[in-house]
């Protein structure tokens, strides 16, 4: 039994994207690599052989023989196939159709292997295809009328669909036809929708489940000082992060922007309001082995004031009304409210704090309608690019106005690079130069707040919120240790 | 009778029609959409989805379309749910909302009428005085932080019940007594009223004095009367409870209308937000209708008067 957080909206690899669904599919849907849960290296999967060329631009993946479906039917080629063409379409409303955007896909039966054609390099395919959106899904599946969910719900992981209740929970089985099925510990897992933290809390800590995502902040210090064996919160590839409007006055003025970035104490700012969570002195997380730490501006009051100084004379000796939106949140609240006593403090500027609702604050960050505002990001794959494209003047997750072309030609060159070490030092100019333009202002690294049960044998903590479900095992007696 | 009944649920039609009408501009006129998530969908993927739920239809169009499956019962596809129907969502949490309203309505009843008829008591000064205090007192607090108190003395303390959870019956015992407990505080401090009130009338006293068996006095005298204010409340009762179980399904982890109920709103789920609200609006109606019912059987002078 395990507390799933808030509730798997939808049953489909290609149209879910919450954190909640992505631990639901990793026990349903297995992608043709998947990633090891201590070092978050690419395994195999569906697939045991890939090979990539021309610097990404087409890769080739081997299907294991035999595969089937949970149903017992064969997993073929052409259901890696369609599904992909499925997750491209418009049609289907993926969030990630853009991945197989302009892929072309060729099978080769006889010799099994399925070659995908890229029209721009996509040097980390093989790691990407680990998460769930490009997962095969089943023929019932891409064929579903719009509205409805197949029943019986075939899969392909360790795991398959008993039941799904809405609001309460996915009860999912050991899959027999899973390619490693010998290998699955639990017989069932519940996966329950728990979206009080406080609730998954309480049930955890009677031994009701095994495993919770998070846990309020309240608990936090009582966790740490006393359950260090089971709660051990550990750096996210995810930040908190300002996003400044670029676009329009006032905050087209680059000095105002330093001002602003150099007037922050993010360790204070830590330690005051971050949950437990570290000071991030960079938009990517410390996390990607070989990818060397960029500075950009850091607390520093004689600057801070300098930048202010140049922005008033450009605005005409005064700065106006300053405006922070952030999306509902108590970690958001507490933020905003020591980064404007900070700013008051640091520079004297007053910055009014908008708490908005989270379907009223992405429609004004995308239209640009702000000045300043709160944002985070979680990594989709472990590389610095999934942070980095995002200010690439062609992407639609932008929003900061920020268009240079300069900035573009040094991503796109990172992704032709086959060199792993060469591609990180493109990315790293690329990084530095969105810090000393001040588009954006990081401010913490997310932290895993997982609670998993000393009677949870086999699971591993990574920066990726990775499980893998087939590897848990529950120890068979000792009821007492958590309560001890 | 049978007349005035098809009069009141022709005006309950009436206002469902309303509030239909009404949260349709309300949730159509806030900023945001279903689709807004933190990662963008690309443009070609935003129109595809509008097209495929008709939400790029002008607006008086897309409200005849929702008028048109109201009457059909049909409220289309959730826009959050993507596999699933309104009307299937509504079906699995209705009766999980019902099962936890109607539960903590009785023992609402159970707990508050025989403390109301202590509170109200001369002959036990003592116990009326701790029945009308700690009814007071129970109606100032919040059920959330009931909440907190029953899941720390029973789950944690005692160990005897699941501090959340679903699927068997020990699940909604905590949250029955969450909801009954300041609902039967109301419940009391009423029927203490109105059997003050009793019990001073010329018509008991005569009973007294003819020497009837304190049951009979009870049930014929007493009971009776006390009661009408009692069922005139169960109507606005069971909005209170429908309204104050959305915190109790949150706390407890029941999979109620409740949740949805903000959820859809939050989440600009339209289809969704509007099926429930429908939904609300005629168990609150059908629930007042019944309550005065009743009335109308139990004293007479209701009748009379409508």
């Amino acid at each position: 039994m395990v507390a799933n957080g808030p509730d798997v909206e939808v049953l489909d690899p290609q149209l879910a994207n919450t954190t909640a669904a992505a631990r639901v599919f990793q026990a349903l849907f297995e992608g043709l690599t998947r990633l090891d849960p201590t070092t978050l290296e690419v395994l195999p999967g569906l697939a045991d052989d890939w090979q990539s060329s021309d610097s990404g631009m087409n890769w080739r993946f081997h299907l294991r023989e035999k595969l089937f479906w949970s149903d017992g039917t064969a997993l073929t080629l052409e259901d890696v196939r369609d599904s992909w063409q499925r997750l491209a379409a418009p049609e289907t409303g993926a969030s990630y159709a853009d991945w197989m955007r302009d892929a072309r896909i060729e099978l080769f039966p006889d010799s099994g292997w399925v070659m995908v054609y890229f029209a721009r390099p996509m040097p980390l395919f093989d790691r990407m295809c680990a998460y769930h959106a490009l997962a095969p899904i089943p023929q019932a599946l891409r064929l579903a009328v719009p509205g409805s969910l197949p029943d019986p719900l075939p899969s392909s992981g360790p795991y398959r669909l008993v039941e799904r209740r809405i609001r309460d929970r996915i009860r999912v089985e050991r899959n027999p036809y899973s390619w490693r099925a010998d290998s699955v510990g639990l017989e069932t897992i519940d996966f329950r929708t728990i979206d009080s933290q406080f609730t998954a809390l309480n049930l955890f800590l009677t031994n009701e489940v095994f495993y919770t995502p998070n846990v309020p902040s309240l608990a936090v210090p009582k966790l740490l000082a006393e359950h260090a064996d089971i709660y051990a919160p550990a750096p996210q590839f995810a930040t908190y992060f300002l996003r400044f409007n670029v676009s329009q006055p006032p905050f087209d003025n680059r000095d105002l922007r330093l001002a602003l970035s150099y007037a922050v104490d993010r360790d204070a700012l830590a330690k005051q309001a971050g949950g437990g969570r570290p000071a991030a002195p960079t938009l990517v997380p410390e996390l990607v082995d070989g990818y060397e730490k960029v500075s950009g501006p850091s607390f520093n009051l004689e600057l801070a004031h300098r930048h202010l100084e140049k922005a008033q004379e450009a605005m005409g000796g005064s700065i106006p009304r300053l405006e922070y939106i952030y999306p509902s949140s108590e970690l958001n609240r507490s933020v905003a409210e020591v980064l404007q006593q900070q700013w008051l403090e640091a520079l004297d500027l007053e910055v009014a704090l908008v708490n908005l609702e989270n379907q009223s604050f992405r429609p004004l960050q995308r239209g640009l309608e702000y000045q300043v505002s709160h944002s985070s990001w979680i990594g989709d794959y472990l590389d610095p690019l999934t942070f980095l494209e995002l200010f690439h003047s062609q992407s639609s997750n932008n929003r900061t106005g920020f268009a240079d072309s300069h900035y573009d030609s040094l991503l796109d060159e990172a992704t032709a690079q086959p060199l792993a070490s060469e591609r990180y030092d493109l990315l790293a100019q690329a990084e530095s130069m969105l810090l000393e333009q001040a588009v954006v202002l990081p401010l913490l690294v997310d932290i895993s707040q997982e609670l998993a049960s000393p009677q949870l044998l086999g699971f591993q903590r990574n920066a990726a919120g990775v499980i893998d479900w087939a590897a848990l095992r529950i120890a068979p007696s000792p009821t007492e240790q958590v309560h001890e | 009778m049978s007349k005035r009944l098809a009069r009141r649920l022709l005006s309950l039609l009436v206002s469902i029609l309303l509030v239909h009408a009404v949260a349709f501009m309300m949730v159509r006129s806030t900023r945001g959409g279903p689709f807004d998530e933190e990662r963008s969908l690309s443009p070609q993927v935003r129109l595809a989805l509008e097209q495929r739920y008709g939400l790029d239809d002008p607006l008086p169009m897309q409200y005849l379309r929702a008028v048109g499956g109201l009457f059909r019962g049909d409220f289309g596809p959730s826009l959050r749910y993507r596999d699933t129907q309104v009307s299937e969502l509504l079906a699995d949490a209705l009766p999980i909302s019902l099962a936890l309203g109607g539960g903590a309505l009785l023992l609402a009843l159970l707990i508050g009428i025989p403390i109301g008829l202590l509170a109200a008591s001369r002959r036990h000064p003592i116990g009326a005085g701790i029945a009308t205090s700690s009814s007071t007192l129970l109606l100032a607090i919040p059920n959330f932080v009931i909440a907190g108190i029953v899941v720390a003395l029973f789950s944690f303390r005692l160990g005897w019940l699941p501090p959340a959870g679903f699927g068997q019956l020990r699940h909604l015992l905590l949250p029955w007594l969450c909801l009954a407990l300041p609902l039967s505080a109301q419940i009391a401090l009423l029927v203490r009223a109105r059997t003050t009130e009793t019990l001073n009338s010329a018509a008991v006293r005569s009973a007294v004095a003819q020497g009837l068996a304190p049951a009979v006095l009870l049930k014929r005298y007493i009971l009776r009367p006390s009661l009408t204010p009692v069922l005139a409340f169960l109507g606005p009762a069971t909005a209170a409870l429908l309204t104050g179980s959305l915190v109790i399904e949150q706390v407890f982890a029941l999979p109620g209308l409740g949740t949805f109920f903000v959820q859809a709103a939050l989440a600009r789920d339209y289809t969704l937000a509007l099926g429930v609200t429908v939904v609300y609006t005629a168990l609150l109606g059908s629930c007042t209708l019944v309550a005065d019912l009743l009335m109308a059987k139990l004293d007479p002078r209701v009748e009379a008067l409508s």
